[in-house]
């Protein structure tokens, strides 16, 4: 889900910079140095993510791994997305150099909103609840980077709603395919390591 | 950090290694026509894509869409460049920008190439236009694979990015680590 370089006007673009910018600075704030180590794995996962192709059909779609970004970092996710876009963009050429920041915008938000659905776990309780928020956070991260690109895609002139939609619909395998990593992610963290988890809470002893 | 995380991890990395959703244009020109190819890297032919062609002012010289083999062909233009433009739609555009030589070199037109040449030797120059048909012929599975090989993912590179990205935020604790300590 990158969007390639030539296609959007300069107010976009400027847009997208500043919006990255701001998002960075203020997700960046009072980093710990113990969270780097943290960072860089997800950021790797995340540059590599997007080579992973799944084929559906005729047809084959990348993992974007936003959602899994968000719910292991919070909201440094946004960080170690834009160190990805950078690093996809200079070495594969995924996007662009002018449109890293309207990519990071665009993955960066999808990711703060699946920290955002993800911590919404800690209100209710049933058995796996972990595994299902992590389905609904991954595949909301891909709604909402979808409907940023359809938003960044008017200024081409495409009209919104019908753009929409069929980012909707393109991305619905997407979003069921973001949610069965990010489930099995989770699962397996919860098993072996959950303190990795953003916002894990330690269990009351019993 | 918990190595078997970081092993699940890297696993993951390696599981499959494909190319992006690109989408890539080949273009060439051939008997006063030119030839349009677009498809995406993983070898899915872009549907109903626009094709718009432009001249060096930006202006359009004339617009079609993809037929079913993602192909498009047109007359050559007058125009001295043209920018070659097919939008496959959510921002999948690709162009290229053919100039002059480009666009006539590969005149198959024996009359042209009469006009072109000496004038009293017109078989040497109608020869001379059937060669160049011929190799251009030969060339174009070549100039297919160079754009194919152009957009080509080596694992050389990803291996690149992964240590620059650790290396990076590396370097970023170290500084951090060294400034967090002086105080």
């Amino acid at each position: 889900m990158h969007i390639s370089e030539g296609i959007l006007q300069g107010p976009t673009i400027a847009i997208g910079f500043a919006v990255a910018a701001v998002g960075a600075a203020l997700t960046m704030r009072k980093m710990d140095l113990e969270e780097i180590p943290k960072i860089s794995v997800i950021t790797a996962l995340f540059f590599v993510a997007s080579l992973i192709k799944v084929p559906i059909g005729v047809a084959s779609i990348h993992l974007i791994l936003n959602g899994v970004a968000g719910i292991v970092l919070g909201k440094r996710a946004f960080v170690a997305i834009m160190i990805g876009i950078i690093f996809q963009a200079i070495i594969f050429g995924h996007g662009g150099l002018s449109v890293i920041g309207v990519n990071t915008a665009m993955m960066g938000t999808g990711a703060l909103v699946a920290y955002g659905v993800w911590q919404l776990r800690h209100r209710f309780s049933f058995a796996k609840k972990e595994v299902v928020f992590a389905f609904i956070a991954a595949a909301m991260a891909t709604i909402t980077s979808g409907s940023i690109l359809a938003l960044a895609l008017i200024s081409t002139g495409e009209a919104f709603l019908t753009n929409a939609s069929i980012i909707f619909t393109m991305h619905i395998p997407i979003m069921i395919i973001e949610g069965l990593v990010a489930s099995a992610i989770v699962g397996f963290l919860l098993k072996t390591k959950p303190e990795v988890l953003a916002g894990y809470k330690r269990p009351e002893s019993k | 950090m918990n190595s078997r995380f970081l092993v699940f991890s890297l696993l993951f990395l390696f599981a499959s290694i494909a190319q992006a959703h690109k989408l890539n244009i080949f273009t060439y020109a051939e008997s006063g026509k030119i030839f349009v190819e677009s498809y995406f890297t993983d070898g899915i032919i872009p549907k109903d894509a626009k094709v718009k062609v432009s001249d060096a002012n930006d202006k359009e010289i004339l617009s079609g869409v993809v037929n079913a083999e993602g192909s498009y062909t047109f007359d050559v233009p007058k125009a001295e460049k043209i920018t070659i433009m097919v939008d496959a739609g959510l921002g999948h555009v690709v162009s290229a920008t053919l100039e002059g030589g480009e666009m006539t070199s590969i005149s198959a037109d024996p009359s042209s190439a009469v006009a072109e040449g000496d004038a009293a030797t017109p078989v040497v120059a109608g020869l001379e236009a059937q060669i160049r048909k011929a190799v251009a012929e030969a060339n174009k599975p070549l100039a297919r694979e160079i754009s194919q090989l152009k957009n080509k993912v080596y694992t050389s590179d990803i291996i690149g990015g992964l240590g620059f990205i650790f290396g990076f935020l590396g370097l970023y604790a170290f500084l951090k680590a060294r400034k967090e300590g002086g105080k």
